[in-house]
């Protein structure tokens, strides 16, 4: 079993594995980097250091995005870089990016428990790219994001 | 046997000793060896025979003891060091190098071929050599611990101040308190002599030298902390430079060394190291301080007895005394204190004290803190740590640069040149990983110059240069950059023949090359693969390397250019950004500005000035050219660019009540876009005035290599102190950004980069390169001049950086008292000078309107009244002053069909108001003839100034570079009661000039004053540090007569009162 961060984005649910979060909280503000890719709202300063900011709306163009969640509901994720991560974690294969990041979700809900066993390959009209797989759960489905796609796909892109 | 710490000390003290040996003979093989650099040469050596003796490594010792031999023989003046004898000492030092990386250290390996080469090299004396080797083989094989002694230099002196009683309690003292406290090191004198100090009773005061830390010295003899002061070393010098000055060494050395000899590699006995260690080897280094750390409490002898080559048993019951003086001790062994930490350990600490920086300056902004003296402190202990921190990233050029003085010299050896290696600005600092960045670039022009650039000495001659080749390694700052150039004086590179090969490999096609400039043919020099030397050599010419070059600078974020005069020689530049060439995380000056209604920051080192241009007259200031804006700032044309379409922003504007709009503009000129008319009429009332007021107004100008653009802003937020931080790697690839930092009220901003900028904005600036080198030299020191009219078709010039202010005056604005004449500026008064009253030249007494000059730095304001004709134009040093102008002129120079006079304002001024110069008659007073040198590479300033110093009772000689100037005094023994130096020279800078004379005995007590354009406070900081004892700014003409006269009376009094004794 692994525990499940559970959040919205653009009305539809999305996980991550707890192990790779280290903080969740209030939105602060985000200087914008002009130029940067569209997905990356800009850069937070963090206690002493700083980290670049995921609009994950701008990422998955799915749901609908005319059901705008109110702001002040808005939540940040900051993920566990490579050192943070557990050992449990990296046996799991829950990977992690080198540098601190954080994602903008529309609001971040609970932990759930879920079985990696039953996980469901995502179905066809989800973005097969950053969703590894589908669990079922009592209020609907629930799809897991792969963040470090998300991350790379930026360094790609960025790199052409 | 010996444990692996000891052959990792070993090992460090080794490298760095045959390093700085290195260093030292190549110095020596330039300048001429002196005692004192032979010496050290050959302790080095010495040393490391006895160490790697003591240690067991036999291969290395024989290869060490060869070359102490011949070093030896060096030192009593029976072999000179040059030619074949510097390739085998230079080739044993490279094997001992090399050895020390090897496992067990080359132990078993061949040094034959070393060893052969030095006893070649040295072999007319031969004979002498074995008679010298009897004398030292027994000695070496005799004390293996006396000669281990040898490795630790000096350690530090303290000075204590103590109670007898409470010593002699201590552990070690209880057989005497001398011979306990020479357990620790040595007793280097106080207020007692040594043998006072052992029957004293009550406070005593002493000094003791010793590479123990002072606390725990306290802890062991039973002394208060507090009474422990670290001094500096008074011997430190005396002692390396005159091996038999053992004051205060122990009576009874001789004997204890004997003793010592008696005990060597007995296991049993527990060898004292203040026994072992007092044995006055004939030649080591005087050690009056301890061995290698192990050495405080008796129990740590057996660390000693453990390591010697026969030693048994690991000591046991002491190992707990031992144990914590060896990490402490060792962190301050070998003379200096070192730490080694990992590079990671500081980067941490670097990070952190960046935040605390930040941290601070946030609360510093948020709250009135001014008063609060605790806090106070806090910032500025906050400042120091991060300053340190800093400085421990950041590392000289030079530490780069002089690696090459033995590059250079075995490959012109090798390759039968012969090359002299000039190394300027070896003080430039640059972050430690960039400085790595730059070696093997370096290494490969360096490498280039001397295989394909530098002719053989033949040929040189034929082609009518100096036989002996010439290259130059040189960094400097320069708006914003750091430059590091290699530049040569050899074939140039012809740019056809490139183009050539580039055809032939299929890089270009007839017709394109046709069209190319001769600059970009040249970049083909960096295509991968390519190489115009027929054959290759194994130092350069196969086409590897240019390219790779050239990816490896740009890694760092730099670019690299080339200039090149066939035939003359040829430069490469590296230029790097400061924000670049710096640590990140240092504290930089940022300009922040603000569009779009979000701020940025730009560095302030590329701000060369700000303006803000009134609404009414954007118009005329502002004009279109060419698709683009351009501002005439005086005599410059300079191209605009909105911030925001260098960062892919939409160009927005700030409404009355704050709302940032889009801007709609087409041209920055007009007070609004272009509309319908209707809609025009209708809000032409409500809008005029909203928009002149927030029509955006500030333009920052940038100095970019030596040229000028301007980036235009809606405002100017302020200028913080800001430490850079890296992008995360996420955003890191938008080229604009340079990082970003936090300001004081804890927001975030990107740090624009200005390289960024350029590139995204497809700006080009002209190209000063192309030109021949010759006149890239005179360049640099180019003149900004004012030229104007006076009467009719006479021109004269004057340089800018005399006049602080041009303004138009109206015929009826003067007003005349008398026969003299004053023009009412702000508050002040001004009397107006004509030129024709004064100076035989025609009148333009008629006009109606004239320019008035005030210039700079006078006590008083006077007005020089000249004609409307006013530009400001470079002049290079072209004037012809050979024919005696009269008065006031200092020479002529034609600039286009023009006949213009150069003009001396000051001698003007000082001879029709002689009262502004009070200076000068003080000069007067000065009785005796002085003999001042002065040294300064512009033509223009050393005239000028050379006019200031011609007095009758000084005697001036001038030099125009720090080369002559040291040659001159060195060479020639030539004497002076004053130097005044400019500092930004060929060849030698100032810089270097005043630090070689302070270095030197004979030529130290002469006073040097800097006379420079650097008005800044960090250079005048950096020139006194240097060793200058006055810093005085160009042309200020008062200051610098004040400042000459004042240290020639002093020379004077000097003189007068030796006379009387």
């Amino acid at each position: 079993m692994i525990d499940m961060c559970v959040f919205t984005v653009g009305g539809s649910r999305y996980a991550i594995p707890v192990w790779s979060v280290e903080e969740i909280f209030r939105p602060v503000d985000i200087t914008g980097v002009p130029g940067a890719d569209d997905r990356v709202a800009g850069i937070i300063n963090l206690r002493g250091s700083s980290a670049a900011v995921i609009d994950l709306r701008r990422c998955l163009a799915t749901g609908d995005s005319s059901d705008q969640v109110e702001s002040i509901k808005h939540r940040m994720i900051l993920l566990e870089s490579t050192e943070g991560l557990i050992e449990d974690a990296v046996k799991m294969g829950v990977d992690a990016f080198e540098e601190p990041v954080v994602l903008l979700a529309d609001w971040v809900h609970h932990i759930d428990r879920c079985d990696p066993e039953r996980r469901h390959p995502p179905p066809a009209h989800l973005n097969r790219k950053f969703v590894v797989g589908v669990y079922e759960r009592d209020y609907g489905y629930l799809a897991e994001l792969d963040v470090p796609a998300i991350i790379n796909d930026i360094l790609v892109k960025g790199s052409d | 046997m010996s444990s692996p710490e000891m052959i990792e000390e070993f090992v460090a003290d080794s490298r760095r000793s045959l390093q700085q040996l290195e260093a030292d003979l190549l110095l020596a093989e330039r300048n001429g060896a002196d005692e004192e650099l032979i010496g050290r040469a050959f302790r080095t050596v010495h040393s490391m025979k006895g160490n790697g003796g003591f240690l067991g490594f036999t291969t290395l010792v024989e290869l060490a003891h060869e070359a102490e031999t011949v070093m030896d023989m060096v030192r009593n003046g029976q072999l000179t060091l040059e030619g074949n004898l510097m390739d085998a000492i230079l080739g044993s030092v490279d094997r001992l190098m090399a050895m020390l990386d090897e496992e067990g250290l080359g132990e078993g390996s061949s040094v034959e071929a070393e060893v052969a080469a030095l006893r070649t090299a040295s072999g007319e004396f031969d004979e002498l050599a074995s008679d010298d080797l009897d004398q030292v083989t027994p000695e070496s094989d005799t004390f293996p611990q006396s000669d281990a002694v040898a490795v630790t230099g000096p350690g530090t002196v303290l000075h204590i101040k103590a109670e007898t009683q409470a010593m002699r309690k201590a552990a070690d003292c209880r057989k005497g308190l001398v011979k306990g406290l020479q357990e620790a090191g040595e007793i280097v004198g106080g207020d007692v002599e040594v043998q006072a100090l052992e029957d004293a009773n009550g406070v005593v005061e002493f000094r003791l030298r010793t590479d123990l830390p002072a606390d725990m010295v306290a802890d062991l003899y039973h002394i208060d902390p507090q009474n422990i002061v670290e001094v500096p070393d008074p011997d430190a010098v005396q002692e390396a430079t005159e091996p038999n000055s053992d004051r205060l060494r122990p009576v009874d050395a001789t004997e204890a060394s004997r003793k010592a000899s008696a005990e060597g590699g007995d296991p049993g006995a527990l060898t004292r190291r203040s026994d072992t260690i007092k044995k006055p080897t004939p030649e080591a280094a005087p050690v009056p301080a301890p061995a290698p750390a192990p050495a405080a409490s008796p129990g740590t002898a057996s660390i000693l007895r453990d390591s010697t080559p026969s030693g048994t048993g690991v000591a046991t019951k002491d190992s707990k005394a031992a144990n914590s003086p060896v990490e402490t001790g060792r962190s301050s062994g070998g003379g200096g204190t070192t730490v080694r930490v990992s590079t990671r350990f500081l980067d941490d600490l670097l990070e952190f004290t960046g935040n605390m920086v930040m941290a601070r300056n946030q609360l510093l902004s948020r709250y009135q803190f001014q008063d609060d003296i605790s806090f106070a402190t806090l910032s500025r202990c906050i400042t120091n740590v991060h300053k340190s921190v800093v400085q421990q990233r950041m590392q000289s050029i030079g530490t780069l640069f002089d690696k090459f003085y033995r590059i250079v010299r075995d490959l012109a050896r090798k390759l039968g040149k012969e090359v002299d290696l000039f190394i300027e600005g070896g003080d430039i600092e640059l972050d430690r990983t960039i400085l790595e960045a730059f070696s093997d670039p370096l290494t490969h022009m360096v490498r280039n110059a001397l295989d394909h650039a530098i002719e053989p000495p033949e040929e040189r001659t034929a082609a009518g240069k100096g036989r002996v080749g010439r290259l130059v390694l040189r960094a400097y700052h320069q708006s914003g950059e750091v430059i590091v150039e290699v530049e040569d004086d050899g074939r140039g590179i012809d740019a056809s023949k490139i183009g050539e090969k580039a055809k032939a490999r299929g890089l270009v096609s007839d017709k394109e090359l046709a069209r190319m400039q001769p600059r970009k043919v040249l970049d083909f020099i960096f295509a991968p693969g390519f190489s115009t030397k027929e054959a290759a050599t194994d130092v350069s010419g196969r086409g590897v390397g240019m390219d790779v070059v050239r990816v490896n600078i740009e890694r760092i974020g730099g670019v690299i250019e080339v200039h090149t005069n066939p035939g003359a020689g040829s430069l490469f530049a590296f230029r790097l950004p400061l924000t670049q060439a710096v640590v990140s995380s240092s504290l930089i000056s940022a300009l922040v500005v603000e569009v779009n209604g979000q701020r940025f920051a730009i560095p302030e080192t590329a701000v060369n000035e700000i303006i803000r241009v009134d609404p009414q007259d954007m118009q005329d200031r502002i004009r279109e050219m060419e698709g683009g804006h351009v501002y005439q700032l005086r005599d410059r044309v300079l191209s605009i660019i909105h911030l925001e379409d260098a960062l892919g922003l939409e160009r927005t504007w700030t409404d009355a009540s704050g709302v940032v709009r889009p801007d709609r503009r087409q041209r920055i000129g007009d007070r609004r876009a272009a509309e319908s008319p209707e809609m025009a009429a209708k809000m032409a009332n409500r809008r005029s005035l909203l928009d002149r007021r927030h029509t955006k107004q500030t333009l920052v100008v940038i100095e970019f290599r030596r040229s000028y653009f301007a980036i235009m802003v809606d405002k100017v937020a302020g200028i913080e102190e800001v430490v850079v931080r890296e992008s995360p790697k996420l955003v890191d690839m938008v080229h604009t950004f340079s990082g970003h930092t936090v300001l004081g009220d804890g927001s975030v901003v990107m740090m624009v980069d200005i390289h960024g900028i350029v590139d995204q904005m497809g700006l080009e600036f002209p190209d000063e390169d192309g030109q021949p080198l010759a006149v890239r030299g005179a360049l640099k020191t180019a003149q900004q001049m004012i030229v104007f009219d006076n009467g009719p078709n006479e021109f004269f010039a004057a340089p800018l950086m005399m006049v602080s202010l041009i303004e138009k005056v109206r015929a009826e604005e003067i007003r005349t008292v008398g026969t003299r004449e004053y023009y009412q500026f702000k508050d002040a008064t001004i009397p107006i000078l004509r030129l024709e009253d004064h100076l035989d030249v025609a009148s333009n007494r008629d006009c109606k309107e004239y320019h008035l000059l005030l210039p700079a730095r006078l006590a008083k304001p006077v007005g020089l009244l000249v004609g409307m004709d006013l530009s400001v134009e470079d002049f290079s040093e072209s004037f012809d002053s050979k024919v005696d102008h009269g008065f006031g002129l200092i020479g002529t120079a034609f600039r286009d069909d023009r006949l213009v006079m150069l003009l001396d304002l000051y001698a003007l001024f000082e001879k029709i108001m002689p009262e502004l110069f009070q200076a000068v008659d003080h000069a007067r007073k000065n009785e005796f003839k002085a003999r001042v040198l002065m040294v300064e590479d512009n033509m223009f300033f050393s005239k000028l100034v050379a006019s200031y110093l011609q007095q009758p009772n000084i005697d001036l000689t001038i030099t125009y570079d720090g080369q002559q100037a040291w040659d001159l005094l060195v060479k020639d023994g030539e004497r002076f009661d004053l130097i005044v130096s400019d500092i930004e020279m060929p060849n030698m800078n100032g810089f270097e000039l005043v630090r070689n004379i302070k270095h030197n005995p004979d030529l130290r007590h002469m006073p040097v004053i800097a006379l420079t354009s650097l008005a800044d406070e960090d250079s005048r900081e950096r020139g006194m540090k240097a060793g200058f004892d006055e810093y005085a700014v160009k042309i200020d003409k008062e200051d610098l007569l004040g400042m000459v006269f004042d240290y020639l009376n002093r020379v004077q009094q000097q003189t007068q009162m030796v006379g009387r004794q």
